[in-house]
């Protein structure tokens, strides 16, 4: 057995847990204080997650032997009590399931290779300590999140990965913008961390309890309203952390990060979290359609709104950003059809392929002396093949292009969609359920994102080169984690998508959401399968069409749609909108309020009691005369007052 | 041995320091550092052991130490320990001792200066100390004076007017105490056929519902000047920005705390009924206190008078917390108590370290210090962390109690609660990123990131930021016994007096 190899099972999660805390620690302190050891910062840091990496592998392993006895198998550790007062008590307590198992390893795998090339990205940079420190504190920070055992050590990790996010985004901090990104991603994402702080405390003064078992097993008691305020309340956090509409505003500001940050935080990990978090709770979401209905709604609308807006940017990482929230609006039309195990699925493989995108751009980025512009990019395929074809394979995986780990997860999740219209049926819009409604929203979203990636890959890569200076392939730190990126966005679902199926059993709610091989059989799904197939060649062959072959003719469309063109690539003008309709009115109040009520108002009240007192005791100063007619007159007046009292 | 003389001790032993100190020539400021510092910590250890020697099971009066003053006035010096006095006199040993550390920048008159923090240190400590109401109430008043002193003379420009601001905004709160205070002795005599001070004595007096709204107003309104609540806030801000910055940790950090205590000591057993019908007001001026002090902070040039009116929000929770007259609140008012001591406390001192390098408070005339005083930069991030209450920095706690406890009494008071999450984090970022992000402003000359004086102010501080993030039981555990006995005293009465 595993176990008695290694270290017992609570110390080897604590430990995979603390080992990039510690590397954090010793980079910001130890590494920051010589030039010297600068290059050692990243080195150590990429080891400690390689080596939670390893520690979580075997946990895993040790996990499987535990599944094939019993289903609902967990490894526990507990380290000691945090808050014990009256009703509330809250233990250090981590879990590991089939869930964050899975969660860990994507956290750990990807993390170390993303850390593994930011010492190519970062090579030049002065404060490499601090990134690299910052890099593993988000790693520990989004372990807590998903192995924690109750929804306030989850929101521990929640509000902890924020914070790296905020420490990230702003590490160029010299640029007021890029600290203004970092503060603009912390405040929106509290905004939503508000409605978590809601809905966590609606399930804890109707349960008594914030740990999920326990959770889980009263649930069912509460009453269908509360259910669905808490899930609801709960949700407005997801929608914060993963971007979703109306609060997706910080994501493609939070680019102002360096580009492994982006490929690692605002891709693969932390803005998955709003959807493991709904996840670790669908037992609650389960009992709450409704709120379902509006997460897939809400996704499907955020899928389709993120894609127009990533049709027309030109600046590479935008259109990733752009691309994320729309991939993320997938994973919670997953979920609002109740099939929690196909999001996370979705979750996996994007996040490889996402990942490895973000990478490449970066690579693209460095090599073209930080440019971001995808108008002086072109024919960068012969200065940079590797990374042309990890960028292809990964493009192709988006794409949902048939056996490409991206073609299994997002199919599957589209055929969810149409298939479980029970959950969604309620709800119809004239003759069409809910279900089908958002299948075919999702379905057209696909076939824009296979056009506006067709579009970044022809715009970078081919054609002529219209940037200034050389370009160079990067160096192999970079290039090797892009190239297993990319392998994995290819052959992962078809090698690996059984077992994580199987892994994820609990949180699948029916036979509807089996892996592909299982439903090879399925004359319906086959159908549904060849049209997304369709509709991810043919958005490719859309996009080389006509950014590739007819660049004239679109420009000439673009022209013709001036006006709708105009309000894509601003966005809307969401940001100019939420500006002038919240954030400078609230200023305008708080600035009055100051000015009226703070300082005229009350401060005039006090200063003119003041004067007033002032006032009075001049003309009170004579009844302290020594004058004897002036006593007299006091004292009698005191008296009758007295005796009136007495009286009375 | 009875160990009350250790709490006597500690509350004389600042005392004795000024009868040294007062003995030293004003020149020898080497010696004068030395040797308050020497005491400030000797009166640290002897919190320490306080709270080694306290027993936090149980909820009764601890260490208590007795002298019949004026027997035949039923005025006894009598002082005690419990879970509500208990972390607020260590804050107070602990936030003075760094006050006398930060001292050596004191330019001129160290030694009135050290006096004035001594007499300042001692009068807080009796004050939470006090167990008769008399003790308390001079205690309470002989704070003024230190304090007036501090901001009168070492402040900045303004000072004479904040100093007297101050001094008349609680001197009117505390004369009508002072009558409050009376008139209970004397209701002590009608009662119970002796005068008495002991405010345990007061538990067990029978008010009348109009007594107790009189007094309870008498009583909340000196407490809520001292929170300060709003509306009576306004002295704060005018006091911080002209105080020193030793003077404007220890106002933030311990003064303030004075109000809520009072409130928990006095209000809440004394005049239970008229405090369980009144609790609303309180509720409401607390969450708009919240609500109002975050959208002050937001709009606010100098940077004193954003964590001054930071602080009538943080405070706001604290008050909420009481209020709401649940475990969750009470104790996560006590805990925020001293959370805000630590990090409001630090934030002056960093605001002071800042003014001392260039003495300017206005937010405009910084920027990029993050590249030029990364170290300071460090630590400031830290604290503001702290303030907005990131989980496993010790704001987090305190606020998720409190708030618990303000949906427990109302989601409504929850829910205003919460956007003080939000608003926290907006007003504090704002400052951070202005002060210390964006290119260096080019009047800020390169200065010297710390010194050691600077890390052994700071390392303490933000190693309890830490602490009691991933371990508040050090203070929760010492404070549930007592909060719950007040709770369940308090329902008990109120069932009492509804039978008959």
């Amino acid at each position: 057995m595993l176990e008695s190899l290694a270290m017992p099972v609570e110390k080897q999660i604590i430990a995979a847990l603390l080992l990039p805390l510690f590397s954090a620690v010793i980079s910001y302190f130890a590494f920051n204080s010589h030039k010297k050891l600068h290059v050692l910062s990243g080195w150590v840091a990429s080891a400690s997650v390689f080596g939670s990496f390893i520690l979580f592998l075997i946990l895993f392993y040790t996990l499987r032997l535990g599944l094939a006895q019993e289903v609902n198998a967990i490894l526990n550790s507990d380290l000691g009590s945090w808050i014990n007062v009256g009703l509330v008590q809250i233990d250090f307590m981590l879990r590991i399931d089939g869930l964050s198992a899975v969660m860990s390893l994507l956290v750990t795998g990807v993390g170390f290779l993303i850390h593994v090339y930011a010492n190519g990205y970062m090579a030049k940079d002065e404060n490499r300590p601090r990134f690299f420190a910052y890099l593993n504190l988000f790693i520990f920070a989004m372990l807590i999140l998903v192995l924690a055992d109750n929804l306030l050590l989850l929101f521990v990790g929640w509000e902890g990965v924020g914070l790296c996010s905020y420490l990230l985004i702003g590490f160029w901090h010299k640029d007021m913008n890029n600290a203004q990104a970092g503060q603009k991603a912390f405040v929106v994402n509290r905004i939503g961390d508000a409605g978590f702080i809601v809905g966590m405390i609606t399930l804890f003064l109707a349960t008594g309890t914030l740990s999920f078992s326990q959770l889980q097993s009263l649930a069912v008691s509460l009453s269908p309203e509360l259910v669905a305020l808490a899930a609801l309340c709960l949700f407005i956090g997801a929608i914060g952390k993963s971007a979703q509409l109306p609060l997706f505003v910080w994501l493609p500001d939070a680019m102002a990060g360096p580009t492994p940050v982006s490929a690692l935080i605002h891709a693969a990990t932390m803005v998955t979290a709003g959807i493991y978090l709904i996840c670790r709770l669908s037992f609650l979401y389960t009992l709450a359609p409704s709120v379902l209905a509006l997460i897939a709604i809400i996704g499907a609308l955020t899928a389709f709104f993120a894609a127009t807006i990533a049709l027309v940017q030109n600046d590479i990482k935008k259109v990733l950003a752009y691309s994320t929230i729309s991939q993320l609006g997938f994973m919670f039309m997953a979920l609002g059809a109740g099939a929690y195990s196909n999001a996370i699925y979705h979750v996996i493989t994007h996040a490889f392929f996402k990942a490895c995108l973000f990478m490449c751009a970066g690579s693209v980025i460095n090599a073209c002396h930080h440019e971001q512009d995808m108008r002086h990019y072109g024919g960068l395929w012969k200065k940079m093949p590797c990374t042309f074809a990890c960028y292809l394979v990964a493009v192709l995986a988006i794409a949902g292009v048939p056996w490409t780990s991206g073609f299994y997860s997002k199919d599957a999740l589209l055929w969810t969609v149409f298939s479980e219209g029970d959950i969604l049926s309620f709800l119809h819009l004239g003759d069409y359920s809910l279900a089908v409604l958002i299948y075919y929203l999702g379905l057209f979203t696909a076939l824009l994102t296979a056009i506006y990636m067709g579009r970044s890959l022809v715009m970078t890569f081919f054609g002529q080169y219209r940037g200034h200076g050389e370009v160079k392939e990067s160096s192999a730190v970079m290039v090797v984690p892009i190239a297993i990126l990319a392998s994995l966005s290819y052959f992962f679902a078809s090698r690996y998508g059984d077992i994580l199926m199987e892994l994820l059993y609990p949180w699948t709610r029916s036979d509807m959401q089996l892996s592909h091989h299982l439903l090879a059989e399925n004359p319906v799904f086959k159908e549904r399968e060849h049209l997304s197939m369709f509709v991810a060649l043919g958005g490719l062959a859309l996009a080389l069409t006509f950014f590739w072959y007819l660049p004239k003719v679109t420009q000439a469309v673009a022209k013709v749609f001036a006006w709708p063109h105009k309000l894509l690539s601003h966005k809307y003008y969401i940001d100019e909108i939420y500006n002038w309709v919240i954030v400078e009115p609230l200023r305008f109040v708080a600035g009055a309020l100051f000015k009226v009520i703070d300082r005229a108002l009350i401060e005039g009240l006090v200063n003119g009691s003041g004067a007033l007192v002032l006032v009075l005791s001049r003309r009170a100063r004579v009844l302290q005369s020594s004058m004897l007619s002036s006593n007299v007159l006091t004292m009698s007046t005191a008296l009758i007052l007295f005796l009136f009292w007495l009286l009375w | 041995m009875n160990s009350g003389i250790f709490t006597l001790l500690t509350l004389t032993l600042p005392i004795l320091a000024v009868l040294i100190i007062y003995f030293i020539p004003r020149t020898a400021l080497k010696t004068l550092y030395v040797i308050a510092n020497v005491f400030f910590a000797l009166d640290l250890l002897l919190a320490l052991l306080l709270w080694y020697l306290y027993v936090p099971e149980s909820s009764s009066l601890q260490l208590r130490y007795q002298y019949a003053w004026l027997p035949d006035f039923g005025i006894s010096f009598s002082l005690g320990l419990d879970g509500l006095s208990l972390p607020l006199v260590l804050l107070t040993s602990f936030l003075t001792l760094l006050v006398g550390i930060h001292s050596r920048s004191v330019s001129t008159g160290l030694k009135g200066y050290l006096i004035c923090v001594l007499l300042l240190q001692a009068a807080m400590l009796g004050a939470f100390l006090a167990m008769d109401a008399l003790i308390f109430y001079m205690f309470w008043e002989s704070m003024l004076v230190p304090m007036f002193f501090l901001i009168g003379v070492w402040g900045s420009s303004r000072r004479v007017y904040a100093a007297m601001k101050f001094f008349i905004y609680t001197a009117v709160g505390g004369l009508p105490l002072l009558a409050g205070i009376l008139y209970l002795a004397y209701l002590c005599l009608q009662q119970q056929n002796q005068v008495s001070f002991a405010i345990t004595d007061w538990y067990n007096l029978n008010l009348s519902p109009n007594e107790q709204v009189v007094l309870l107003a008498i009583f909340t309104f000196a407490f809520a000047i001292k929170i300060p609540a709003f509306p009576l806030h306004t002295w704060l801000p005018d006091a911080h920005v002209e105080a020193p910055a030793g003077a404007s940790v220890i106002l933030a950090g311990v003064l303030l705390k004075l109000g809520l205590y009072g409130l928990i000591r006095f209000c809440l057993p004394i005049f239970t009924e008229a405090f369980a019908g009144y609790a609303w007001v309180l509720v409401i001026l607390a969450t708009l206190g919240i609500v109002y002090g975050a959208f002050m902070a937001w709009v606010q040039k100098d940077m004193k008078k954003l964590i001054a009116y930071s602080s009538v929000s943080h405070l706001g929770f604290c008050l909420l917390g009481v209020a709401s007259l649940t475990t969750e609140g009470v104790n996560g008012a006590i805990l925020q108590m001293v959370n805000h001591g630590i990090t409001t406390g630090a934030l002056f001192f960093i605001v002071g370290a800042l003014y001392e390098r260039y003495h300017t408070r206005l937010i405009a005339d910084y920027g990029g210090l993050a590249g030029t005083l990364p170290r300071l930069s460090m630590f400031t991030l830290i604290f503001t962390l702290g303030a907005i209450g990131l989980p496993l920095t010790n704001g987090f706690v305190g606020e998720f109690l409190i708030i618990v406890g303000a949906f427990e009494w109302q989601a409504v008071a929850g829910l205003v609660s919460v956007s003080g999450v939000i608003l926290g984090a907006i007003y504090m970022l704002s400052w951070y990123r202005r002060c210390f992000y964006g290119t260096p402003a080019n009047t800020l000359a390169q200065k010297n990131d710390f010194v050691l004086r600077e890390y052994l102010v700071f390392i303490p501080l933000a190693i309890l930021v830490f602490v009691l993030g991933v371990y508040p039981n050090l203070i929760l555990s010492r404070t549930t016994a007592t909060a719950e006995s007040y709770l369940k005293d308090f329902d008990r009465v109120l069932q009492e007096r509804k039978m008959p």
